[in-house]
């Protein structure tokens, strides 16, 4: 089957390792990821337009999915992914006769978005991670571990968004909290870690880094105190606010697709892991790689 | 008067009930970024129940939230409090009202996105980072991280290509926000804070219309809602 993908925009541009290791290990396990068009639909600050402009965008880049005749819509970015479930459901919600479609979504609306809406209904929304996770976990036999992340000890953080949607309830989907289950399937220790589901300030970071200064520390020595080594994440916003904010040391970051990576035996220079990254150093001592 | 209160409007049009909440608190618990907010999120909600708009449309709270969500996954009662707090923000925005210091610099970084957005389709963060400096007047923080993020290419001074289809996007969704057919509701809103903000700069487009709705007879001029001590300062 093949998946459209995504990267969004800040694995575009700040966090293109990201996109990067996640384009390399999908080549490798043999997942199709076709590139779509997307617009931005504004992650959190999108709030301030109202609802129109996100569930719009959203809508658009799941139809997008279908120009490249993939049922299926990969995207690299958190933000992205809960506009992208926010605008399926509703989008199924709407498929139901007494519809629930929103007050604002009044039928004075033109023919094209309703024929944009036809082509979006059914499309399925994942995370990078996920499909990954699905490739690594769900297929039988399970790909070859070459290089063991033995001896790492790690905490696994999924950051707000990955966590639960909008209404606040748990992620539909079988890989939604599977980032423990695939680290150690790697063969890494995952550590018990609290802060996992916590939102570290995210896009405050630009107008109030010294609240994502204390969030990132918090959560930095709660993995630590925990006895992690290393901290694997999903999103380039995490990452960077994680890399950049913390007051106390900052925990070597790897993306969960570098560390699947490194594990199933790509060379880490293809995952944009660096030579002088801290995560990299780590791996090294550690003798993994 | 026939005013609308504000958590009767939030429940009817967007479908924002409060009437669930006994004041638990696990939204605020829970908040990650409540030390920063002037009011926690339930005494937000209070407000709200309360329908004291010039104190929350005022507050720090509704600009400072990052909407985790994790106040709506511990509310015991199902409220929905993410979705109030940004439906606040967006309010908040549209009616003009004026953030408090401390949440300016939040208030210039989602204008800046937003402009990048409506703009060229994808954002390029070094172009939403220098538009947001030159709004908040704040140039010099962060330069280093900046000049670090330049240095790996991956600053993006320049649009993405593709995402083409933004101009029309905007168009549409600006469209479907005039469906909403709220002006009535936002001139009754507006007039609170018009009323508050009198001493601020010259009238904005929405007071002119205010002022002309404000002849019919329902709102007799100088009534109590058009004092600028009265509203729900108590």
């Amino acid at each position: 089957m093949s998946q459209a993908y995504h990267p969004g925009c800040l694995s575009a541009s700040i966090g293109r390792e990201l996109d990067r290791a996640n384009r390399k290990v999908a080549e490798y396990l043999q997942v199709g990821l076709t590139d779509c068009d997307w617009n931005c639909c504004g992650g959190a600050p999108a709030m301030a337009a109202g609802p129109e402009l996100r569930t719009l965008t959203a809508t658009l880049n799941l139809a997008q999915a279908r120009s490249v005749s993939a049922d299926r819509l990969v995207t690299g970015c958190t933000a992205c992914l809960r506009h992208l479930e926010e605008a399926r459901d509703r989008l199924q919600e709407s498929d139901s006769p007494e519809g629930g479609v929103p007050a604002f979504w009044s039928a004075s609306l033109e023919p094209d978005v309703r024929e944009l809406e036809d082509r979006a209904r059914g499309v399925e929304v994942l995370a990078a991670h996920e499909l990954l996770l699905e490739a690594i976990l769900g297929r039988e036999p399970r790909p070859r571990v070459v290089r063991p992340l033995t001896g790492l000890s790690v905490a696994a953080y999924y950051g707000c968004r990955a966590f639960t949607d909008g209404a606040g309830r748990p992620r539909k989907g079988r890989w939604t909290r599977s980032l423990e289950e695939g680290l150690s399937h790697l063969g890494a220790t995952v550590v018990p870690f609290g802060g996992r589901g916590e939102c570290n300030g995210g896009y405050l970071t630009l107008s109030r880094s010294e609240i994502v200064e204390e969030r990132t520390s918090l959560l930095i020595h709660e993995a630590r105190s925990a006895g992690a080594q290393a901290m694997v994440v999903i999103c380039a916003l995490c990452h960077f606010n994680l890399s950049t904010r913390p007051l106390e040391d900052p925990l070597p970051l790897l993306y969960f697709s570098q560390a699947a990576g490194v594990a199933l035996g790509i060379d880490p220079s293809d995952l944009k892991l660096g030579l002088l990254s801290p995560a990299r150093r780590l791996l090294v001592r550690l003798g993994i790689l | 008067m026939g005013e609308p209160s504000l958590p009767r409007d939030l429940a009817e049009r967007e479908g924002i009930d409060l009437s669930g909440c006994d004041g638990t608190g696990a939204c605020s618990a829970v908040c990650p970024v409540a030390d920063s907010f002037d009011f926690l999120p339930h005494q937000i909600v209070r407000q709200v129940i309360l329908n004291c708009r010039d104190r929350v449309f005022r507050s720090t709270a509704i600009w400072l939230c990052t909407d985790c969500g994790a106040c709506t996954a511990a509310c015991p009662h199902g409220v929905g409090v993410a979705k109030l707090m940004s439906e606040l923000r967006r309010r908040a925005h549209r009616y003009g009202v004026e953030p408090p210091p401390e949440a300016e610099g939040a208030k210039a970084s989602i204008e800046a996105l937003l402009e990048e957005m409506h703009g060229s389709g994808r954002l390029s963060p070094g172009r939403v980072a220098l538009s947001y400096k030159c709004r908040s007047f704040d140039l010099f923080t962060d330069l280093g991280v900046g000049l670090s993020l330049a240095k790996g290419r991956r600053l993006g001074l320049f649009p993405d290509r593709g995402g083409k289809q933004s101009p029309r996007l905007v168009a549409l969704a600006k469209k479907a926000e005039s469906a909403r057919k709220e002006a009535e509701l936002d001139r009754m809103c507006l007039r609170r804070h018009t009323a508050i903000d009198a001493d601020a700069s010259g009238p904005k487009e929405a007071d002119r219309s205010l002022d002309a709705s404000a002849e019919g007879p329902s709102s007799p001029p100088g009534g109590p809602t058009n004092d600028p001590s009265g509203g729900d300062r108590s």
